[in-house]
Formats: structure tokens, sequence, C-alpha cells
């Protein structure tokens, strides 16, 4: 270090104006250090060691590990997790053909659907039994697997929440998902295993596929084997019921109020039920779309603007599992060319 | 390079926000917060997530009873969670769990009678992070320099706590102390020229 800059440095340790600057600084205060920092590069380098200087102390911080937090949030949603009641919408137990129950389910729909102009709860059925269900949500960052009482099983991504009943009804096994799972359902024809969601309502006998819901109103119901019938549990004004059936390699997808049919890639949108992170040839935005779903951090990039459209064009390569998110960035970032820097909520990416 | 990896490569764990990044930051907040109000589990549980490492470690710097400080994080979670619908905007959330919590946490240790006795209250211990304990300072030196910042009074070190090892704004610190915002200000400002003092006494540059 020169003598010059020693002088600087030791100039601003001592300047209060420098020290608002550091401790909490207003606009003007801003805009005045970094104009000053502006004029050369030798004064924005002792700015940052006067700073680096001024704030070199730590402190002691007792470490609290990933088990006890964990366990700490199993205790509080222990207490929180009142019984959910919802009304339960019973399909006919009599029934040997489900399809009847399900074609009575959606006559009902469409009563209630005229009757009110509005959604599923309607006065008629408050009436039913009401049923309470269990509520399980998969820990942050990881996968968990679970078995219903019917030996059906389920894998929820990371963070995602099914609520089912302790035990299913004669007539049909409901579900309710938030979030993405996948299903492999234990055949039963005289009980159709039903997922709902927000908008889509899965029905499926003995059959294996993922669902998954991003948003309030966008979702996924990919088959992989069997045959399930997806239907749309809310409709817009003057459209009419959406039903369609899929067959293996199909995906329903939620688009605008309507439902579509289109092909997948298997391994693509399942492979994360493995634990795999799926990020081969997808764009930036995908990518840290699929990062921020995984582990639940915000991303915020930096200096993007400079690149430009070059971005664009840029595709991700890798399919991960079971590594950091660190790994993973390093990965990337060779491919999208930014730098990183994990912080303990967010990821800055810089350009 | 980028002002903020600078900053943060020297100073560690430090963060420097600029502008559009707290925005950011306040915005999802907010965001957050109604979802969790709205009744998501989900949004509740980011939430934990993004606070409990930090709560812990504030309550673990006021008492060394951890099963305290734990069970005081358990009642606090629990209650926003039944209280949720009742609850009123909050712009800052890390503040608001970290004013929640020292009220309760205090009540509980006050309440056990545990809070008197000065051996229960482990204080805000200061250490020398990266700039300066790679300077060239032998041992004795550090040692009489680490003693001499953890004179400090107890205030001073909450607030620089709170300050830069939570990155909270010096209003949150306000409400979390109970103190005006411009006493923060000062307290940080004693905080940093005793610092400043005990640095260029040591390091004579």
């Amino acid at each position: 270090m020169n003598t010059s800059n020693d002088h600087l440095i030791k100039n601003l340790i001592n300047d209060p104006y420098f020290h608002k600057w550091v401790i909490d600084p207003d606009q003007s205060c801003e805009k005045f250090w970094a104009n000053w920092g502006d004029k050369n590069a030798e004064r924005k380098e002792c700015m940052e060691q006067a700073r680096a200087i001024l704030l070199s102390f730590e402190f002691k911080s007792s470490s609290v590990s990933n088990e006890e937090t964990n366990a700490l949030w199993a205790q509080i949603s222990d207490q929180i997790e009142r019984p959910t009641s919802i009304n339960q919408k019973k399909l006919s137990p009599n029934s040997k053909n489900w399809w009847y129950g399900v074609a009575a389910a959606v006559v009902l729909f469409g009563m209630a659907f005229f009757a009110y102009n509005n959604e599923w709860n309607s006065a008629s059925e408050i009436a039913e039994p009401e049923i309470s269900l269990i509520e399980k949500v998969a820990p942050e960052g990881k996968i968990s697997s679970f078995q219903f009482e019917d030996g059906t099983r389920v894998r929820l991504f990371s963070g995602s929440i099914i609520r089912y009943p302790a035990t299913f009804g004669k007539g049909s096994r409901e579900v309710y998902l938030d979030g993405e799972g996948f299903f492999e359902v234990q055949k039963d024809v005289n009980r159709p295993f039903i997922v709902e969601t927000n908008t889509l309502k899965t029905t499926a006998l003995g059959t294996s596929f993922n669902v998954r819901t991003y948003g309030d109103s966008n979702c996924n119901v990919s088959l992989v084997t069997g045959k399930v019938k997806v239907e749309m549990l809310r409709k817009t004004r003057g459209r009419k019921a959406n039903t369609l059936f899929l067959n293996p390699g199909e995906e329903a997808t939620m688009k605008f109020d309507a439902v579509l049919k289109q092909s997948f890639d298997i391994e693509e949108t399942t492979s994360w039920k493995d634990g795999y992170i799926y990020l081969e040839n997808k764009s930036f935005d995908e990518t840290i779309g699929i990062l921020q779903r995984w582990f639940k951090v915000d991303f915020v990039v930096m200096n993007r603007a400079e690149i430009g459209n070059k971005l664009q064009e840029k595709r991700g390569i890798g399919t991960f599992k079971n590594q950091t998110l660190e790994n993973i960035l390093k990965v990337i970032g060779h491919s999208f060319e930014f730098n990183y820097q994990i912080q303990e909520d967010k990821v800055i990416l810089i350009f | 390079m980028n002002t903020a990896e600078t900053y943060s490569k020297k100073v560690g764990k430090q963060v420097f926000l600029n502008k559009e990044f707290s925005e950011k930051i306040r915005q999802t907040d907010e965001e957050l917060w109604n979802a969790f109000k709205e009744g998501s589990l989900t949004a509740f549980k980011q939430i934990y997530e993004q606070n409990i490492q930090s709560l812990l470690n504030y309550g673990n710097s006021i008492t060394s009873y951890r099963s305290i400080a734990s069970d005081c994080v358990q009642d606090l979670f629990v209650e926003l969670w039944k209280k949720r619908s009742k609850l009123g905007q909050v712009k800052h959330i890390k503040g608001y769990l970290f004013t929640c919590y020292k009220r309760r946490l205090l009540d509980s240790l006050r309440r056990q009678k545990k809070f008197r006795n000065i051996e229960y209250l482990s204080g805000f211990e200061i250490l020398l992070s990266e700039p300066i304990s790679t300077w060239t300072l032998d041992d004795d030196k550090k040692a009489s320099l680490v003693s001499a910042l953890n004179q400090l009074p107890y205030q001073v070190k909450e607030a620089l706590y709170l300050r830069f090892y939570n990155d909270l704004p010096c209003a949150e610190i306000g409400n979390i102390m109970g103190i005006k915002t411009q006493s923060v200000y000062n307290l940080i400002s004693t905080g940093l020229k005793s610092l400043r003092t005990a640095l260029l006494d040591f390091l004579h540059f």
C-alpha cells in the first residue's frame, strides 16, 4: 500500500460523514460518496478499505444446526396443524363403475356453476359430511417420499404440501396438492385416486403421473403410465367444462383458463423425483427458475443489461444429483459466464 | 469488479446492499407477509427458514439458556400463525420478528427469574474478522484489541450486532431496542469511534 493511499484511508476513517455512509446512508449521502468514489479508481479502493477496516469486527455466533432448526419446525407445525376441514365431495359409494361418480361430480359442478356462477363452494354442499385432513409438507431442499394407507406412493418436491384424510372413503381416494408430486397409484378399481390442485382435478385408477402447480393458476399433469382423466375445477364465464384423457407421454397444461394437451419429456419432467436437477438445454431464466424452486433462495442478477441479447442464445448443461448450490453455480456459471456470491438467503449473480 | 462483491470479500459475512437490491427485498417482504396472512403455509415456512438462524443466534446472544431461546422462537411462530389474519402490514419481516422475539424472550427470562443473574446474559462477543486478523498483528496485540472492543457498553455492542451482523436498518433496530432511530445511530457511531481509536492505536498507520 502506498503512502498517499494510507493517508486517504486514515482520513476516511476519521470522517464522520463517511461513518454515516457506513452506518445507515440516506440518499444524498449515498450520492455524495458514489460521486466521490467515481472520480478515480484509487479513491474507490480506499473507500472499500476504510469501510472494511471500520467493520473489521465480527460477532461470536452460536452455531445452530439444520437438524435443530428442522426439529423446531416440526414442533411448530405440530402445534399449528389443526385438522383442516373441507367439504368432502362424495362420489356415490355404491357405484360399481367409478366413471358414474365422476359424471355425477361433473353434473353437480355444472349445476353449481349455473346457480352461482362461482367456484365449487355452494350452499347445497355445506350439508355434506365433513372430513378432517392431515397435512404434510416436504422439507425445503428435500424430496419427501410418502406412502398412503392404500399403498399409493407419492414423492413430494421440496416445499410442496399435500393434504389427505387419515383413511380414504369408500367411493374414492382424494388428496389435495399444492406444489409438485409424483404419484404411483395402487390399483383399486372401486376407488379412483383423485389428486386435486387449485385448478385441476386428476382421476386415476392404477397409474403413475406427475402433478405440478406453480403460481395460483398454473398446473401440469404429466402421465407416465396408465390412463388418467383431467378436468378443470374452476371455470370462466361462458366456457364449457374442460375435460380430457391422457395417454402415457401426454401432459395436460392449464393455460389461460383452458386445459391443453401436449407431449412432454419424461426424463425432464420426472427426474426430480430421484433427486436430479435437470438443467440440460435450459435458458438462463429457466435455469434460475429451477434453482429457485430447488433451493428456495432469491437470485439477484447484476449487470445483466450489459451483456444484452447474448444471454438469450446461451444454454445450460448438465443434470445434477446431490450437489450443493455452489457446485451447480460453478458449472453453470461457466456456461452463462457469470460470477456468483452466495449469501444467507440470496444469491447474487454478476455478469 | 462489482462493489458489493468486493466489500463482502473484504468483510466476510457482512453484506452491503445497494439501493435497488434492498428495495427488491422489501418488495418481496411485503408480498411474502401478505401471502402468509392469507394462510399460505409455504410463505410461513419461508419466513421461518429465512429468519430462524438469525433469531436463534440473537436469542443465544441474549441468554445462555439455549432451551429458553428456542422455546420462545417456537411460541412466537405458533402464535404468529394463529393470529395471522389479525396481524398488520409488515414492511420488514426480519425487523418485526426480532422485535417480537426480544420482547417475548425477555418476558420469559424475567418470569423464570433468570434475567437478573448476569451469568445468564451471554452478551454480544466481538471477534476480529478477516481484514484485520490477516494484518501483521501479533497475537498479544490482537487479544488486547479484542478485549478493548469488548469493553464497549452492552447496548453499543447490541446495536453493532444488529446493524452489521444482521444487516438491519437503524429504524428497525430502534424498534427492537425500544429507542429512537437517532439513538441507534449514536450508539453505532460510538462503537465505530472506539473501534477506530483502538485500530489507530494498534495499527500505527
